[in-house]
Order: C-alpha cells, then sequence, then structure tokens
C-alpha cells in the first residue's frame, strides 16, 4: 500500500513542476535590459609646433588639419565608459578638469547626450552611433587639449535609424 | 511623456538645491523655457518664502490657519505671473556667443558658411547641438565633415608665433 502511494507521488510531483514551470514561461518576462551606451573619449594634446602625429589618432589629426595649422596630435588617454542611459560618465583632463558625459536619451536622429567641460563648456548634442563630437578644451602647454567623444549604441526595437551613408539603398 | 512630465518630479530638487552639475544645468534651461514649469517653480519658490516669512514672524502652532488664509493670494500671485510669463516673449537661448573676429574672421565665417551650404551631407549644426553654454567664452561650431562636428572654444592665450602662416592657429 505503501509503495503504491510512493509511486503516485512522484509523478504528480513532476507533474506539478512541470505546470509551474509552464505558468512561469507563459508569465509576463521581465523587460529586456537595454544594452549599455558605449561612449569612447579620447583626450588628445594638438599644437602648430612641430612633434609629430599620434598613429592612434591619424583620422582626428586629418580632420583638424582641414580647420587648423596643426604639426602636433598626441594621444593622452582613451577611456571606453559604458553607461546606462541617464548614467554619467567622466574623464579628468591633464589640466585637472573633468568632462562629464550622460547619455539620455535614444532618438531616431542620434543619442541624445549632455556633455560638460568643467568651467568651460555644458551641451546637449545628438550624435548617430558611430558619429562623433569632437571638442577644442583648455589651452595646455604650447597648444590645445581635445576632446573627442564618439557614441555607440544599439537602436531601441521599432526605432527607425537613418542607415550610414554607404548603406544607402541605390536609387 | 512630455518634456514637463519628465522635468516636473525635478523642480522640487532643483528648487531644494538638491540637483547639482549637468542635472541642475538641465532643469534650469528647461525651466528657463517652459512657462508651466517657470510658474511651478515659482509657486515652490512662492510657499518657501511665504513659510520662512511666516517662521520667521511668528512660529504660532495655527501656522496652517495662516497659510490657509494667504493661499488665495498665493494663487493669484501665481497667476498673475503665469499671465506674465505667456506674454512675454520667450527668452533667448544663447546658443553660439559672438567670436571676436575682425573683418578677416567674418570672411572665413562666411566662406565656412557657403562651404557648408553647397556640401551636400554635412550636418547642421542645430541638428547636432541642441544646446550650448560656453560659459562667456567664444566658441565656433564647424561640421567637419558628415559624422563630425568640432566644438571649438576659445580659451585666451598668447598669440603663438608664426600667426599668418597657412592654417588657423590653435
Amino acid at each position: 500500500m505503501r509503495r503504491s502511494r510512493h509511486a503516485l507521488g512522484l509523478p504528480l510531483g513532476l507533474s506539478l513542476l512541470l505546470l509551474a514551470s509552464l505558468a512561469r514561461a507563459e508569465g509576463p518576462a521581465d523587460p529586456a535590459p537595454r544594452r549599455p551606451v558605449r561612449v569612447e573619449a579620447m583626450i588628445v594634446y594638438v599644437s602648430s609646433q612641430p612633434g609629430g602625429i599620434d598613429p592612434r589618432a591619424r583620422e582626428l589629426a586629418t580632420m583638424l588639419e582641414k580647420e587648423f595649422k596643426l604639426q602636433t596630435l598626441r594621444v593622452l588617454r582613451m577611456q571606453q565608459l559604458s553607461l546606462a542611459l541617464r548614467q554619467m560618465g567622466q574623464v579628468e583632463l591633464p589640466t585637472g578638469h573633468w568632462v562629464s558625459v550622460q547619455p539620455e536619451e535614444i532618438t531616431p536622429q542620434g543619442l541624445r547626450m549632455g556633455v560638460e567641460v568643467q568651467g568651460m563648456l555644458r551641451t546637449q548634442v545628438r550624435v548617430p552611433s558611430g558619429n562623433q563630437v569632437v571638442i577644442g578644451a583648455y589651452s595646455w602647454e604650447d597648444g590645445r587639449i581635445v576632446v573627442r567623444l564618439a557614441p555607440t549604441y544599439e537602436a531601441e526595437e521599432g526605432a527607425v535609424v537613418p542607415p550610414p551613408p554607404e548603406a544607402a539603398p541605390l536609387p | 511623456m512630455t518634456a514637463c512630465q519628465r522635468y516636473e518630479d525635478r523642480l522640487e530638487a532643483l528648487h531644494d538645491g538638491e540637483l547639482t552639475g549637468l542635472s541642475r544645468w538641465r532643469v534650469g534651461r528647461h525651466v528657463a523655457s517652459c512657462a508651466h514649469c517657470r510658474a511651478e517653480l515659482d509657486s515652490l519658490r512662492g510657499i518657501g518664502e511665504f513659510l520662512r516669512e511666516e517662521v520667521a514672524r511668528d512660529p504660532a502652532p495655527d501656522l496652517w490657519a495662516a497659510i490657509a488664509a494667504r493661499l488665495p493670494e498665493l494663487d493669484a500671485g501665481l497667476e498673475r505671473r503665469s499671465a506674465t510669463a505667456v506674454a512675454r516673449p520667450a527668452a533667448r537661448r544663447r546658443r553660439f556667443a559672438p567670436l571676436p573676429i575682425g573683418l578677416g574672421g567674418l570672411v572665413a565665417a562666411a566662406a565656412v558658411l557657403v562651404l557648408w551650404l553647397k556640401t551636400p551631407g554635412l550636418p547642421a549644426p542645430d541638428a547636432v547641438i541642441e544646446d550650448l553654454d560656453s560659459m562667456g567664452r567664444p566658441v565656433a561650431v564647424l561640421p567637419a565633415d558628415e559624422k563630425s562636428t568640432i566644438i571649438w572654444v576659445l580659451d585666451p592665450k598668447p598669440v603663438a608665433s608664426g600667426e599668418g602662416e597657412a592654417g588657423a592657429q590653435i
């Protein structure tokens, strides 16, 4: 008699477990956590005095050379900030000032983020993933400190993100 | 969620001085451009001032009675302020501080503008920069290419040697 009760108990327990797991699977799922926004912060020193171009920032130098007389570009710091929306990240400049970055919202036009160069600049920019904002900041030594901020992120599901120019469909 | 709804919860924190840095600046900037939130903040300030006055004058136990008696007056003041805020032209946001440049600089700026207008694919500065406060320093915004925008804040420094050579001084 006892043995038959045990024999019934095991399948019953397994069935209950199965039902419980099915009920859990069909219940409201937790919202998938949004992947963090990555902001590459590069702090460089630029000068019109001869000194050479750091190969790690050749593209930045090429871009700045179009606007300024540039003979020196030295990368001082490269930092990958991994931030949730509304989370603030900070990078220190060699002058002792801080650069603060706070992603706020992902919009179809780009990531809206607040940027502050302590004591110098506060701005709110809208930067598509893969694009960059370059800020000419404090004078330092015989040149300037330049801050390059380049965010990359995954667009929100359903959001319409304009494709990069090279990926645009042909007419 | 509207911008106002996003900021409403933070008005009290702004009023209480609990916000700092970017948060304080952002909420303050919204308040400067939003009559509704400005009225809310004025209301908070009005109540705060009133309470301070009342407490300083006479910390009587029937404080609430005094508040209740002055509520209509506060409401009327709030309505007057809201009406004034609506009637007043919206405060112009400072986006770009004037550059201390001469004729050459003006020509260069015009050239940059023409180049930008004639170059397809360059993002308009306003499309990238929603707001900018350079704390009184001159600033230039240059759309460098379709993926890059340069914000160049001028930091006063003695002019380096080599002025007049090709290319702008850093």
